[in-house]
């Protein structure tokens, strides 16, 4: 379905199901769903591509266009059903061979028994559009193939245009003859049971009153733009007749691998694996689990919060060091730092994640700085989630995550997190975010991003002036799971990490940095101190 | 000069003994003349290949292999390429109509032609190109030597 009709679909669910009605109460046609290939695009898809559908690859030069139509070729082919590849005066068949070879998807062994190309060039060059279509037919029908792709179909395009006029533009009756020649071939191919793609190079705003587009099933368009110094790629399914999709905008990322699509809802459509426990989690720091109320409610999202320097880090190593001796895998996901350098900054303080990485248990992903686009991270750390089974996940941190993305993608982050952490904690994991605070002496920032309503859970952490020193203290400020405590406590960095002491007391003002002492003329205030003092599991 | 692989070398001297023996007394060019085996093997690979590089994409590669080609075997001078992909003039080249056998200059311009071939697409699909030009010809033939080795 297109976006017009997506709308109610878009509050339910959303998949590999289907929206039509059942064919259990009604006995319409099933439309099998044909695997792309592509990573993430059979979910943007809504399941795959419909059998027998006749569909457009469009999109800028470089966008990925003929990638994209050859792993759906791989995929598909078979000796049985193979697939025919049209070329058409648009990259040497030779050179389009010695560049789609150096993908993995690329199976020299089907191109002996599943897969036939076919140059049409001299033919498009000679000929009116009459007889390359009969070409097409003879050929189609010749081979019986399940997939028909025609590369570039821009050039058929544009010699229907010279045909009428001459002058490239065309004109009605180019356009008629157009129109003409991609019915037929649609009517065609689709009687020959071919699911087909045209793939051409058209820029966005030639979607409107298009013959081409009206005939299609299905329309593909791959974008791909250029935001200060970073590259952007995305893709949209305008188009797919007869099954839903997901809509908007979804980038993707072409390696050794071919296309990599990262849908917009990666994450938040499966079936959440979160299920309603009261295990809490222990951070490794056991004064800490006393003020959290017995430690961090499984499943739930923690925002640690301080300025540079505070330990916050550190703490994220207690975390993933406490759950690997209870035998729960963890991941990190570090963008400020290799994760070897990482990882030896952690052993330096005792903790055994190199061990742990060694063994599996654990994985510290680098997502590459520069271009990232948020599905792709969701992507990456939920694949290693699953990768590695984790129970626990530390995010290090959402500063240097925001630096990672594509410029793009920054004035979105709010939402971007939002989906980073439903999708992660669906999954029943635990996260610990980091995110850097700028210290003011006036106010008690919890981040620079207005993000902590994402989180179950805030964890401040600060610098305080005190008695001549700068000595750092920490606070829990927000606790969804139940009662925390409301203490201020200091605490230090040792050479064995975080090492938590007693409630901060006699002092007014903490949470500013520049505390004074309490005035302790005023008896009454004096009272709810002592009382607190006592009672350190406070309501929140 | 440009150098042609050991690899290519043999094939192109199998293929040449196989269009050898399979060529005589059969093929005859303009005015009765016998077509070297050279211009069947380059006629094979053209069908194959003009099915999805176009009648213009083998012709420039033919092209070229023959230019290189002529560095090394001078009597190549006078071949030409037409229009249609075919050589044009390989019946004239000296030795071309004395002998059945392959000649020298032959095994330089195929061979050249399955180093370009190689160049491009790779060993592999070379060799699968080659497969269908002669599906009768044992797949051991095919194969190149060095692979053998593997």
């Amino acid at each position: 379905m297109n976006r017009k009709t997506t709308s109610k679909s878009a509050r339910g669910t959303r998949g590999t199901r289907s929206r039509m009605p059942s064919t259990a109460t009604r006995s319409n046609v099933v439309i099998r769903k044909l695997k792309t290939g592509v990573p993430g695009l059979d979910e943007v898809l809504g399941g795959g591509l419909p059998e027998y559908s006749f569909n457009i690859i469009a999109g800028p030069p470089g966008s990925g266009k003929t990638t994209m139509a050859h792993q759906i070729m791989f995929a598909n082919a078979t000796p049985e059903k193979p697939a025919l590849y049209f070329t058409v005066l648009g990259e040497p068949a030779i050179k389009m061979l010695r560049y789609q070879q150096q993908f993995s998807f690329f199976d020299q062994a089907k191109l002996d028994s599943s897969i036939r190309f076919v140059n049409l060039s001299e033919m498009v060059l000679k000929n009116d559009l009459s007889a390359v279509l009969a070409e097409i037919i003879k050929v189609v029908e010749e081979v019986g193939p399940g997939i028909v792709m025609v590369d570039s179909f821009r050039t058929v395009v544009r010699k229907a245009q010279s045909m009428n006029g001459g002058s490239g533009s065309g004109g009605e009756g180019g356009e008629v003859e157009l129109q003409g020649f991609v019915q037929s071939l649609a009517l065609h191919l689709t009687s020959w049971q071919a699911t087909t793609f045209l793939i051409g190079e058209y820029a966005e705003g030639e979607v409107r009153d298009n013959p081409v587009f009206t005939v299609a099933d299905g329309l593909f368009w791959l974008y791909q733009s250029t935001e200060r110094n970073s590259t952007v790629r995305k893709m949209q399914v305008i188009k797919c007749r007869g099954q839903e999709t997901v809509p908007g905008l979804h980038t993707f990322r072409t390696t050794g691998d071919g296309l990599q699509v990262f849908p917009r809802t990666f994450g938040l459509t499966a079936p959440s694996d979160k299920k309603r426990s009261t295990h809490r989690h222990s951070t490794g720091v056991p004064e800490l689990d006393t003020m959290l109320g017995g430690g961090i409610a499984a499943g739930q999202s923690v925002l640690l919060a301080g300025p540079s320097g505070s330990g916050k880090t550190i703490l994220g190593n207690h975390f993933i060091a406490e759950g690997l001796k209870a035998g729960e895998p963890g991941v990190i996901a570090v963008f400020e730092e290799l994760p070897n350098e990482y990882v030896a900054r952690a052993t330096k303080m005792g903790f055994k994640l190199d061990e742990a990485r060694k063994n599996g248990t654990l994985e510290v992903l680098y997502l590459r700085p520069l271009d990232l686009s948020v599905d792709e991270t969701v992507n990456e750390i939920v694949t290693a989630v699953k990768r590695v089974k984790a129970k626990r996940v530390v995010i290090d941190s959402l500063v240097g995550f925001e630096l990672a993305l594509a410029p793009g993608f920054r004035t979105d982050f709010r939402e971007s997190l939002y989906r980073m952490v439903v999708a992660l904690t669906r999954l029943g994991v635990t996260v610990i975010s980091t995110v850097e605070v700028e210290e003011d002496f006036t106010s008690l920032g919890l981040s620079n991003y207005a993000i902590s309503f994402l989180s179950d859970s805030i964890i401040r952490l600060r610098y305080v002036s005190l008695d001549g020193q700068l000595r750092r203290m920490l606070m829990v400020v927000k606790m969804r799971s139940g009662k925390h405590s409301i203490d201020t406590r200091e605490y230090e960095i040792t050479n064995k990490g975080v090492v938590i002491g007693e409630r901060l007391r006699g002092y007014q003002a903490l949470t500013s940095g520049i505390p004074g002492p309490w005035d302790w003329g005023h008896a009454s205030t004096a009272g709810t101190v002592d009382h607190m003092s006592k009672g350190p599991i406070g309501a929140r | 000069m440009n150098s042609i692989s050991p690899a290519s070398r043999d094939l192109a001297r199998r293929l040449l003994a196989w269009e050898s023996a399979r060529g005589k007394n059969s093929a005859t060019g303009p005015g009765g003349t016998p077509v070297p085996p050279a211009s069947r093997v380059c006629n094979k690979l053209r069908r194959v290949l003009t099915t999805f590089a176009g009648i213009a994409g083998f012709r420039s590669l033919l092209t070229r292999a023959l230019t290189l080609s002529t560095a090394r075997a001078p009597e190549l001078k006078g071949v030409g390429v037409n229009p249609d992909a075919t050589l044009l003039g390989i019946e004239n080249v000296e030795g071309g109509k004395k002998k059945a056998a392959a000649q020298e200059w032959e095994e330089v311009l195929v061979a050249q032609l399955l180093d370009l071939l190689v160049t491009f697409v790779g060993e592999g699909l070379m060799q699968q190109l080659v497969r269908q030009a002669w599906p009768d010809l044992p797949a051991g033939q095919v194969r190149s030597r060095n692979q053998d080795k593997l």
